[in-house]
């Protein structure tokens, strides 16, 4: 159904003077004119109240890279040899991954607070998965550690290592979301996640936080774009 | 079904929007019955009322657990929701006008 029918609604109203807070018989006759104009603005209505703000989550995503990891790229890039990254980057992500989450909780509440099912089994699982996989990561990059690779080896694990998380977990998920826009994300972030591997200590996080960033504001303009009728 | 040939279960602006708001929701989802109730923007007597038509009509699932009741859309909900939408736009169509 396309735009609305001029009719004008008020709070509490169902559309054409019709007022559903009163009664709880089955209300006044609708003609078919009227019965669209409801379904049409119960279905808008919906829509906002139950979609999650892909554009502005994916958006956010792309902004957390690039400041990050740029971050950590302007402190180390001088750097000769390759030292790791300064202790004042570790508040400064902190502050960072504090921000997101925020943001994230923000965005979501909305859209899923009293969702149930399988969307929110989904969710659990997309979560548990990402934050297994960067548990991992830390434990490999302790492992290196422990075994004497370089920093610039375990800094190299560190730096690709959440991004070839997050695209795991967006690739997989996405056929189950039916959001094909995730699929190409995903496959995105894990070849510039392996791709980046092959640059230098300092370059991994400048080529993580610029190819990141651009991936998922990518896909947030994809997921903007108006759904074709 | 009414005279016009749309389902009288379905054809009431208050649980055409209960169809419509829960229809919105991804098959194998469900809602809060207090969400439904915020954004329907019934009294709680008044959305019960309304479910308990639709849920024995068997349109709706109404499951209680420990967190409150929740409310789904069943596949005949679904079916009968979109029988609902191409009967209208017939109507309107042979009517002339434009649906909204």
């Amino acid at each position: 159904m396309g735009e609305t029918a001029g009719t004008s609604s008020g709070p509490g109203t169902d559309g054409p003077g019709i007022n559903h807070r009163t009664g709880t018989d089955d209300g006044p006759g609708m003609d078919p004119l009227s019965a669209a104009d409801i379904m049409q603005q119960a279905q808008e209505h919906a829509k906002s109240e139950l979609t999650v703000n892909r554009p502005l989550l994916l958006g956010g995503a792309g902004l957390f890279y690039l400041l990050a990891y740029g971050t950590v790229w302007l402190a180390v890039r001088a750097q000769q040899p390759y030292q790791g990254p300064p202790g004042w980057t570790l508040g400064v992500l902190t502050g960072l991954v504090l921000i997101v989450v925020l943001m994230l909780a923000a965005v979501l509440n909305r859209a899923v607070s009293g969702v149930g099912g399988q969307s929110r089994r989904r969710r659990r699982i997309a979560f548990l998965s990402v934050a297994a996989g960067l548990v991992a990561v830390w434990a490999i990059e302790g492992g290196l550690y422990a075994a004497g690779a370089s920093i610039g080896t375990v800094d190299l694990i560190g730096a690709s290592g959440p991004l070839l998380v997050a695209g795991l977990v967006i690739a997989a998920a996405a056929p189950a979301w039916k959001q094909w826009s995730g699929l190409g994300l995903g496959i995105w972030l894990i070849a510039v996640a392996v791709g980046s591997a092959f640059a230098a200590p300092a370059t991994v996080w400048g080529i993580d936080a610029l190819a990141g960033c651009a991936g998922f504001l990518f896909a947030a303009a994809i997921v903007s774009r108006p759904a074709r009728s | 079904m009414s005279e016009d040939g749309l389902d009288p279960v379905i054809h009431t602006p208050a649980r055409l929007r209960v169809m419509v708001t829960l229809a919105a929701l991804p098959e194998g989802d469900d809602l809060s019955f207090t969400r439904l109730q915020d954004i329907i923007g019934l009294t709680p007597g008044n959305l019960i009322t309304h479910l308990r038509k639709l849920a024995d009509a068997g349109y709706v699932r109404m499951v209680k657990t420990a967190e409150g009741t929740t409310v789904s859309l069943t596949r005949d909900g679904r079916a009968a929701l979109q029988r609902y939408t191409v009967t209208l736009r017939s109507l309107l169509d042979a009517a002339g006008q434009t649906p909204p």
